[in-house]
């Protein structure tokens, strides 16, 4: 479904340039949970926002079902950390927002929203302003919002990164019950090894120089707990895998994160 | 809060008073001759006379209507700018700084050349009028269009946003606070750039009778055309604007 082949981004940092991802592979099949999982710098929020479409300026080949990814569209939904809603706009209107244009019929726009609301346990919320829920609930509807286009796949950015441990584990339990409900693809990156054991059904772990150091599949049943015999023995594959990259790699600087300057590139 | 306001408007009002009180007394203790400095009641008489018999109304038209066409179209040259700048690196490279320094040269430095070009005439005030209040608002548009969260953008482009609905939808929503308080200043500044230029030119307005009580050695009409002016630009201001500054704050 979605297949990256000999990904490079070039970019520029303090006048040099530098190069992110040399020769990136990823294929990700329908209805996985796949979680990145990598040390900050290492370029995961970078292949984020090339899938996304907001960087256009990479080599090689990014494809969801067999298209190129060029730029932004709803097939690709995407969730930052700082939940980005619409602060002008109430809880429903929010969500309803990138249905537009899909379903003009304002009333039909809301009820197809309502289904998501209900989805995140927000239907009580619907008429809320945004700034009088809680960072959780922002969350929630910034997910429902992401969710009610129907995308082929989730993308979500740290999306827990910014919340309190409450908050973080009541919306990882919403995740996975997303994914099952929905059979949604999800591609979640994360620099949180407990979070990848938990939520994920396939783990793909980056170092920083932005290499793809380890991709297993998980098999252990959710809800799961992290004293799984299955979780223990990943984690340790995880801190092996980190640390004999970083030994050999200690003289390389770690490669920076970046998005093109221009926001409002390419088409306006 | 109601108990607030009221406390505070009582505070305002003692204060109005108190200022007239002391205008008041410096008359009656005949310290400046009545030909410098009119009392109240002097005043009072002539804002009575010019509105009894009428003589305000054209005035207060004429006023009127150069600074709406004025500042009307100075918002919207000033906020298409504005939105082309922050769109447009080249621009704001050029246009853009040399807009600050234009900003810090005041109305009444253009009225020579408003005067040559346009001479003694409506379009001489127009021009100042309008040069003077577009500047705060394509200011004003600029910097809340780099102030917008870049996620927003990036979020309405992810769920299908794109060129003209990016701006209908997201960047027009995200700026309206800040737009409204752009209008604000673009009004205040409008407001006196009429008043300057009315001084220079004939016909009717504020400005001219203000003109004409200052060549009669009519001091009482002078300070009756003040308080109107700086009434009609507090009611703008303080009501008008805030109502609506208050409609489109995102956060109440």
């Amino acid at each position: 479904m979605l297949k990256i082949d000999k990904l490079n981004l070039k970019f520029k940092s303090n006048g040099f340039t530098k190069n992110l991802f040399n020769d990136f592979d990823l294929s990700v099949n329908k209805g996985e949970f796949v979680c990145i999982l990598g040390p900050s710098g290492c370029g995961k929020s970078s292949l984020l926002n090339i899938l996304a479409g907001f960087e256009k300026n990479y080599t090689g080949s990014v494809l969801l079902n067999d298209e190129k990814i060029l730029k932004p569209d709803i097939k690709r939904a995407i969730v930052f950390q700082d939940y980005a809603l619409f602060p002008w706009l109430n809880v429903i209107e929010n969500v309803s927002f990138g249905l537009k244009k899909k379903i003009p019929n304002r009333q039909e726009c809301f009820m197809q929203a309502i289904r998501y609301l209900e989805l995140v346990d927000l239907v009580g919320h619907s008429r809320a302003r945004i700034h009088e829920i809680s960072g959780g609930m922002q969350q929630r509807v910034a997910i429902a919002r992401a969710l009610a286009v129907q995308p082929e796949i989730l993308l979500l950015d740290e999306p827990l990164g910014a919340l309190d441990d409450w908050s973080r584990r009541n919306l990882q339990n919403e995740l996975i019950k997303i994914w099952i409900e929905l059979q949604q693809t999800i591609l979640f990156v994360t620099h949180s090894v407990d979070e990848a054991l938990l939520l994920a059904s396939r783990i793909v772990v980056m170092n920083v120089n932005s290499e793809k150091v380890l991709d297993i599949q998980l098999e252990a049943e959710h809800p799961r707990k992290l004293d799984h015999p299955e979780s223990v023995k990943i984690r340790l594959l995880i801190k092996e895998a980190l640390s004999q990259k970083l030994k050999k790699n200690t003289q390389e600087n770690a490669a920076q994160s970046s998005i093109s300057d221009n926001i409002f590139d390419p088409t306006i | 809060m109601t108990e607030k306001s009221g406390k505070s408007s009582q505070t305002r009002v003692i204060f109005l008073l108190s200022l007239l009180l002391l205008w008041y007394v410096i008359c009656k203790l005949e310290i400046y001759p009545p030909y410098l400095l009119p009392s109240p009641s002097m005043v009072l008489n002539t804002l009575k006379r010019g509105f009894l018999d009428g003589a305000y109304f054209p005035a207060l038209f004429q006023s009127s209507k150069r600074v709406l066409i004025g500042y009307f179209t100075a918002v919207i040259i000033g906020s298409l700018l504005g939105l082309a700048i922050s769109r447009f690196k080249q621009l704001s490279n050029s246009i853009g700084e040399s807009l600050t320094a234009l900003q810090s040269i005041p109305s009444v430095a253009w009225v020579p050349l408003a005067l040559l070009w346009f001479g003694i005439s409506e379009s001489a005030v127009l021009f100042i009028v309008i040069l003077e209040a577009f500047i705060p608002c394509s200011l004003g548009v600029q910097n809340a269009v780099k102030n917008i969260p870049p996620k927003l953008i990036l979020a309405g482009r992810s769920l299908g946003c794109e060129s003209f609905d990016l701006y209908k939808r997201i960047i027009i929503p995200a700026i309206l606070p800040q737009l409204i308080s752009s209008l604000r200043l673009s009004w205040a500044f409008a407001w006196r750039a009429l008043i300057a230029g009315e001084l220079f030119i004939n016909g009717s307005g504020l400005g001219q009778t203000l003109e004409l009580g200052r060549s009669l050695s009519d001091m009482s009409e002078v300070i009756a055309m003040m308080l109107i002016i700086a009434v009609i630009g507090y009611v703008a201001d303080n009501i008008l604007f805030r109502k609506l500054e208050e409609s489109v704050n995102h956060y109440s």
